[in-house]
Order: C-alpha cells, then structure tokens, then sequence
C-alpha cells in the first residue's frame, strides 16, 4: 500500500501545480454549462477546446479535456432533471426518476442528491482507477468477442426491462434501436444497410441527432401545453428544501454504493463505458428496490445510475492509459493529446510517465470535488429556471438542441435528422413506448453485431463457443431469468389490474 | 495522370484572376476524421507555422463520417480557389475502389502535396509459435484460409496491406475486421486471432512483449526496432503505408496548387514538425506534385488488381 | 365492445409493421451468408424478425387485456408547428446562415402555444437569437456563418 500512498503524493504534487489547478477548475466549468446545454455533448466541448492542448503541457492539457469530460456528466442529468430532455446521451437515464421528481417539487432535493452521488462514484472510480489499474486491465484483455456479446445481451433485457410498463413494449424499443443502430456501413464487409442512398446516412444515424429529436424534440411537442397548465410555483428553492429528508439518504446509500461498483466495472470495458452502466444501474435497484415508485420519482433511481455513470467516466481512463485501448470516442481523442505531446500511448505510459499518469488521477479527483462544491450552489439557481414560464424556454431548448446538433457534425443534414426522429420519438411516446430503451439498444446494436458474427468467424460457426466462457454463460444465464422474471410480471401486473381496474 | 492533366487543362483556363492575390482570406484545412485522431493531430501541428507562412488564419474542419467520404465530399464540391483544402490519410483512395455506390470520385481531387508515408509491420500475437516470415509464409501456404489476421476496418490501410502480402506472397488467409486499430490490437494481445499489420504506432506494445513483430513493409528498417526486418530482406519485395497528404478540388488553378505546394512543403521541412512524423514512423521523403499524384495512380492501379483477383469486394 | 383500433393495438401493428418491411428488406437486399461467415444481412435479418415476433405478442396482449393504457392526447398543433420549426431552419440556414435561420426557428415554433402577441414572439425570438450568436459564435468559437456573406 506504501507505493500507492507515494503515487497519490506524486500525484498531488503535480495536480495541485496552479497551472493545472487552473486548467482543471476550467474543463470541470465548462463542461458543467456544456453539460448543462442540451446537444452540446462532451465530443463538441472537447473538440473545440482541443486546439488550446496544443500550448501547455501535457498534463495541463489532459486534466483540462478530462475535466471537461466527467464535468459533463455532472452537468448532462441537470437538464434531464429539469427539463426530461438529457443534457447528453449518457444521461438519459436520469430522465426516468429525475423528471418526476422535480415535478413534485422536489428537483432541488434531486439536483443535489446527483451532485453526491456523482462525487461518491467519482470517488470510487478513482480509488479503482488508483488501486486495480493493472487487475482491471488485465480482465479487460480476458474479455472477447463471445464475452462481449454475452454482457450485451445482458445490458439490453436489463435495459428493456426498466421501462414502467410491458416488458414486450421495453424489448420493442430496444430492438427498433438496434435497428437504427444498424444503419449505415458494415463492419465486416462495407456494405451500406438501410440508408437509401443517403450519403448522410452512411455513417449511421449519429447519436446526438438520435437522443435530441427522441427525447428533446418530442417532450417539448408534448409538454408546450400540458407544462402550462402543471403548478410550477410550489417549487422551493431554500437550502433546506434542497436537502433530501432521512429516508431519502437511506434509501440512496446503497444505490450509490452499487451504483459506483456497477460503474467501475462497465467503464473500464472499452466500448461499453457510462450509457449501459447507468442502465444496468437502474436496472439493479428496479429489481433489488422494494418501492413501487420507479418511474414516478423514486431517488434510488436517480442516484445509483448517477454515481454509476460518474464512476465509469474515471474508470474509462484504465484501458485509455494502461493499454492505449481507447474505450469511446473522446478516450481517443485523449490519446491524441498524448500523441502530439511525443508521448506513446500504450502498456508504458504509467511506468515511464508516473508524474503524468498520477498527476492526472489525482486531478481527477481535485477536479470531482472542485465539481461537488461548484455544483451544490448552482443548484438554487437551475431550480429557479423552473420559475421561468415554458413558453419562454421551449424555443430556446429548441435553438440549443437544433444548434448543438449542427455544430457537432457541422453539417445541416443531421438538422433534418433531428426533425425525422422527433416526430418518430413523438409517435412513440404517443403509442406508450418508453425512449430509453431505444437509446441503450441504439449504442449497443451495432457492436452485438460485431461480436456476434465475430464469435462465429473466429470458431468456424460453432455456436457453443458463445458460452465456451464463464463470465458468458453467467451473463447469458441472467439474461434468461430477467426475461423471465420479466414476461411473468408483466403477465400478472395485467391480470391484477384487469381484476381492480374499471370494466 | 488524367487528374494531372485535367488540371493543367482547366488551370490554363482559370488562372487569371485568383492567383496573384492568394490567399485574401482565411484557409480551411478539411480533416474527415474526428478531433484528436493522428491526421487531425499532424494537420493541428502544422497550423500556427501555416499560419505564418501564408500570412492569413488557417483552420481546420472537422468532417468525419463514412471512412473519410464525407469531408472528402465537402472539398470536392466546393468551390476551385485554395480555400479548402482536405488532408486525409489513406481512405480517400481505397474507397474510390471499394466504394463504387457513392457521388464521389477521387478523380474531382487534385492531390497536391504528400506529407509522409506510413509503414505497415506485421505483427504476431506473443504465444505465436512461429517467429519469421519465411516460417509463417509457408505455414499459411500449408493451411489456406486458417491464419486469422485482424484489421482496423475494411479498406484501411491494414487490412489492405494484408491482402497485397498474400496476394504477392500467394497465401489465403481468414480476415478479422474490427473497428479501427485499438480493439484488433486488443485481441492480438489476447491472443484471439494470430496477427495483423499495423502502423509502426505500435511500436510500444512490441516493446512492451505484448505482441511480436515479424517484419516491417518499408525500404529501410524502423529506428525503433533494428531487430526486425524489412520484408525485402526476406525475399518478399512488399513496401506499403498509409499516405497522409492534402488535396484540393481538381479544378483549382495550377497556381494556387503551387503557392499551397510551395507552402506545405516549407512548413513540412521545419525541423520540430519533421521529428514528430519521424517519430511516428512517416517516410517524409520530399516528393513533388506529379510524384505525388503518380503515388495515388499507382495505388488505384494496385488496388484494383486486388479487385480483379477477388482478393477485395467493392460494395 | 370498444373500439378494435385501440392505441394499443395500434402501437403493436406498428411494430409488427416495422419488424415485418425491415424482415422483407434485409432478406432480399443483403446477403445472409452462412454461421461460418455470416453475411451482412444475417443479424437484421434476426434482429427485424425478433420485432415482428415482439409484434404479433403485443397484439395478443392488446386483445386479451382489458384495461387500456391512459396516454395524453396527440398534441397536433404542437406537432406540426414544430416541425415546420425545423424545417424552415434546416432550409434558410444553408442559404442565409445561423441569424436568420434562428430567428425563423423560434418565431415559427412561438405558434405551437403561447399567451405572447406578436410583438413577443419577436423579442423571443430576437433573444434567442442573440444568444446563439453570442454563444455558438463568440464564446465557443465555432466556424459557422452568422450571415452567409457578411459574417
């Protein structure tokens, strides 16, 4: 333990450098108002901030992208709280309990229970990050192309599975998602699916357009007259109204606590990352939680997804930094960095750069706790934004998420994108169908695909290699009973009502 | 050559107004690839001496999508004067022959100037039980279709390298796609497929034993790894890279293609500039325009012989 | 009796639909190919006749159910003035850039409800304006054209 304490003083000593204590409180504000913006994800607040890594040093430059990058996170559940439309797409969960809750007048007491548990995942994710790096890589490299199948399949019952409803109306979502994931060039052999001869669509449909028309475009269509009629005065803004009552911190311990390990795993698989951990997350407490209230304002719901997702932002850095694996997009951009500074990503960087590598950690977590104190403050004043009568804000969310889809692709196609998937995200919600299964699906489609037809090239079309593993057979095992489980209550759940309800 | 000579032609035509006075105004450099990849980093890098040499702003655009169609699209379709160029490593030209189904042709592009030529080397998986080339060559001769090499994608330049060794070498092997170079690096390391050509970026993991390195697709052999030899040494005369180089749309007066020659070629010579693409395994070898535009013919003609042979589908 | 058509028979048909013409097309356009190599077409294939079997079971649950789920009703107004939001900023922003096209966008979409007169939506629609310029444009940076030609 000794050599981790020496790190962690190291690294100190590095982070708390005023160069990089300045470039930290800056990636962490800025990505907090990024956040906060919905359609300006982590990806914009990054690139047009890159060129400036070019100037300082390769320290500064990374705490300054990392900040931005989990400041978002902080950010991205603030909108989704506030408004049902996520600030970013790994947000999206905090939709489902977050919206409800402030529309009982309690987004204060919300706001702040995610700025805790964001920092108590951070916080986990970091000592994660600080202690098991080389375990947490190594099983990382145990996991294949049959594990990653396994796990996804996993993650999307578990996600079909956390809509209030029908389990077939969750697993229809999820599908439709792959779909759409699916669009766009294969993998495998290039062959452009389902795109119509669009070259916009070539790439796929981008994911941004996707969660903004689905969630952003449809809950303004939906809410522009019912949020009027809605009280919107007996939100209370006072410190104590924002602090959660006894049976709320109870409630959230352990959500946190299971939250942040679920997170800690989920991020360190390159590829996976925050999105599938907070669905699993909520997933988790669905199942373990013995209230009725999921989907109408239950904290567990928000908390344990929230210091999931927080956890996997800083858990997503171990296969970026130990094995030069970038797990998501903006990880590789965080190589780049390392790239232009002369400094090789790969297995060496945390032998032969130990003040970079714990310098960095250990800004981390500077930087999640400049977050909790920034964040805390701040949260009065979103709620205020409550205050402001809806048909002063519609058309701002909508210049935001129409903007912050344009600069994104800098290309006014994905404009049109948004308008088709809003009206399709509109019909849905009309239908009963719940949009964040679709998202999760959307993410996880295309790389199921990949594993799916990889597994079977690699063994020749055997399919028991798909549960040659241990971790698959224990993941496809669970899968089978959640599926289960969840057709059985969703069978009984409509039994029960037929009998109570009116005839 | 027609994309040479169509220029000459159109340049003859066209060159009298805009030439003396470029550039007036603010350059975009199209990258169509994401913030933060190594193309994006190089054109990054070269900015602020760009800058300087042409006295106006430069700055550069991100346009990722479909390989690299989408930013190649944008610059091919905009407007002849100099003003956006696109810098793009090798995709622009393996998809003009693998991507038939696209309103884009390689051939509505001048490339201009070429900034460097990668090496591809091949790489085995650590517990590989065979160690040279000449070994694994006669060994997947033996055995066709069973040696499993991953890429970085199809129609990057790994998996295009793979097939040109097989087809020169006559061996079939099992091709792995993945999507892009750190997940098939991943399963090299892990021992789920048997290898795969890689940029000389992988250098450390070489260093680091995680993978062995067989041999290298250059003239020479890399700094970083004199123990491992060029394919030429082993008998197979097999030389292949990525090309990073910048291109403007083919109507741009041949003057304008020559004032951004002349300025790329001097801010490519600037010795901090010259050690970071060494570094990263570029032969930056001065090559001139026809050189340059000689290279792609060549490729194209290489590419599409792959084609002929089966050994690549277009879509 | 009521109504057959409910809003959850509807919803079903709808995902029977979608799984059954995504079936259609992927078997017929793409190739399937075999488990050893499995072609492009193979996991839509499987995925699209997943949705249409979760189709047929959403049917069946709208026909034996008895209690209907309660939606809100389809807010046609909203709907459709917010498209045609979208859509007229998705055509002047290409020709006039992001001034104009911002102002058309929240002028237009200031019709799906509000109490505000005329001259409120303009100033809406003027400060919205102002702040995607000064946002996009000043703080952040980005290269996009205020107004194609001028800025």
């Amino acid at each position: 333990m000794g050599t981790i304490f020496d790190n962690a003083v190291l690294g100190l000593q590095v982070a708390l450098l005023p160069t990089n204590l300045m470039f930290c409180f800056l990636g962490v504000f800025l990505g907090t108002i990024l956040g906060v913006i919905p359609g300006i994800g982590v990806l914009v607040a990054i690139s047009l901030l890159f060129p400036i890594t070019f100037h300082v040093e390769p320290v500064a430059a990374l705490v300054l992208l990392g900040g931005i990058y989990y400041g978002t996170t902080y950010g991205g559940s603030t909108s989704a709280i506030l408004l049902n439309v996520p600030g970013t797409p790994s947000s999206a969960v905090a939709c489902l309990d977050g919206y409800p809750m402030a529309q009982k007048g309690r987004a204060g007491t919300a706001l702040f229970m995610t700025t805790v548990a964001s920092f108590f995942g951070g916080t986990v994710g970091i000592l994660a990050l600080m202690g098991f790096s080389p375990m947490i890589a190594a099983s990382a490299v145990r996991f294949g192309s049959a594990e990653y199948f396994a796990l996804m399949v996993l993650g999307l019952i578990a996600a079909s599975s956390i809509a209030s409803g029908s389990m077939l109306k969750g697993i229809a979502m999820v599908l439709i998602g792959i779909m759409m994931g699916l669009v766009g060039a294969d993998v495998y052999t290039g062959t452009l699916r389902f795109t119509f001869g669009h070259v916009a669509l070539f790439e796929g449909v981008s994911i941004i357009a996707l969660a903004m028309g689905i969630f952003g475009v449809s809950e303004i269509i939906h809410s522009v007259r019912s949020v009027k009629k809605a009280d919107t005065t007996n939100h209370d803004i006072s410190f104590k109204a924002m602090m959660p009552t006894r049976s709320e911190m109870r409630a959230s311990w352990m959500p946190m606590i299971r939250g942040s390990m679920i997170g800690s795993f989920f991020g360190a698989l390159p590829g996976t990352g925050g999105l599938i951990a907070s669905y699993m997350s909520y997933a988790t407490e669905k199942r373990i939680g013995k209230t009725e209230t999921f989907g109408k304002g239950a904290i567990q719901g928000v908390t344990g997804p929230e210091a999931a997702n927080n956890a996997a932002d800083q858990t997503a850095f171990i296969p970026t930094l130990t094995l030069g694996i970038p797990g998501s997009p903006t990880m590789a951009i965080i190589l780049g960095v390392l790239i232009i500074h002369g400094i090789e990503p790969g297995p060496m960087v945390v032998v032969n750069q130990p003040d970079l590598f714990w310098g960095l950690v250990m800004s981390f977590w500077v930087g999640n706790l400049m977050l909790l104190v920034l964040n805390i403050p701040m949260v009065g004043l979103w709620v205020r934004l409550l205050k402001v009568p809806f048909h002063l804000m519609y058309p701002a969310i909508l210049m935001f998420i129409v903007m912050g889809v344009l600069t994104t692709y800098n290309d006014e196609i994905q404009v049109w994108v948004v308008l088709l998937t809003g009206a399709f995200g509109y019909l849905l919600r009309f239908l009963g169908f719940q949009a964040a299964p679709l998202i999760l699906g959307f993410v996880l489609g295309p790389m199921m695909e990949e594993h799916f037809r990889r597994t079977l090239l690699l063994s020749g079309g055997d399919f028991t290699s798909f549960v040659s593993s241990g971790i698959s057979q224990v993941c496809l095992g669970v899968s089978a009973a959640l599926l289960l489980y969840g057709l059985v209550m969703t069978y009984r759940n409509r039994s029960k009502k037929s009998v109570q309800g009116p005839v | 050559m027609k994309v040479f000579i169509a220029a000459l032609a159109v340049a003859f035509s066209a060159s009298f107004a805009l030439a003396a006075d470029y550039p007036e105004r603010t350059i975009s450099i199209v990258v169509p690839y994401s913030a933060g990849g190594v193309t994006d980093a190089y054109a990054r890098q070269m900015l602020p001496k760009l800058q300087e040499r042409l006295g106006q702003t430069v700055i550069v655009e991100n346009k990722p999508g479909s390989g690299s169609l989408v930013g190649a699209m944008d610059v091919a379709r905009s407007e002849p004067d100099g003003y956006r160029i696109l810098m793009t490593a090798y995709g622009v030209i393996s998809n003009e022959v693998l991507m038939t189904n696209t309103p884009f042709e390689l051939a509505d592009l001048s490339p201009v100037y070429m900034l460097g030529r990668g090496s591809n080397m091949l790489m085995m998986r650590p517990d590989y039980p065979l160690d040279t080339i000449q070994e694994i060559t006669d060994w997947a001769k033996a055995h066709p279709g069973e040696m499993k090499l991953a890429s970085s994608g199809v129609g990057a330049s790994p998996h295009i390298a793979a097939e040109l060794w097989a087809n020169r070498v006559g061996v079939d092997f099992l091709h792995i796609p993945y999507q892009g170079s750190a997940p098939s690096r991943l399963d090299v390391i892990a021992g789920r497929v048997d290898g795969m050509f890689d940029g000389v970026s992988a250098v450390s993991y070489v260093e680091s034993g995680d993978v062995k390195a067989i041999a290298i697709a250059s003239e020479e052999r890399h700094p970083s790894l004199p123990d491992v030899p060029t394919f030429k040494e082993s008998g197979i005369d097999f030389v292949f890279g990525t090309i990073f180089g910048f291109y403007v749309p083919v109507d741009t007066p041949q003057d304008v293609q020559d004032q951004i020659f002349a300025a790329l070629a001097d801010v490519a010579r600037d010795p901090e500039i010259e050690k970071t693409l060494v570094r990263q395994g570029l032969d930056t070898t001065p090559r001139t325009q026809a050189e340059f535009q000689e290279i792609v013919a060549n490729e194209l003609a290489q590419l599409n012989e792959l084609v002929k042979l089966g050994r690549l589908t277009p879509q | 009796m009521k109504n057959v058509l409910t809003r959850d028979m509807a919803s079903a048909l709808l995902i029977f639909c979608i799984g059954l013409a995504a079936t259609l097309y992927a078997w017929t356009h793409y190739k399937l190919g075999s488990f050893r190599a499995p072609g492009p077409g193979l996991f839509p294939v499987v995925i699209a006749g997943l949705l249409t079997l979760v189709g047929l079971g959403l049917t069946v649950q709208a026909l034996v159910q008895k209690v209907q789920t309660e939606k809100p009703d389809f807010e046609f107004r909203p709907f459709v003035v917010i498209m045609i939001a979208i859509i007229a900023f998705a055509m002047i922003f290409p020709v006039a850039g992001v001034l104009p096209a911002v102002l058309a966008l929240t002028f237009i979409s200031c019709f799906a409800d509000t109490p505000l007169d005329t001259k409120g939506k303009i100033a809406v629609s003027c400060v919205v304006a102002v702040i995607a310029v000064v946002l996009f444009r000043l703080i952040l940076g980005v290269r996009l054209p205020v107004l194609t030609g001028v800025w």
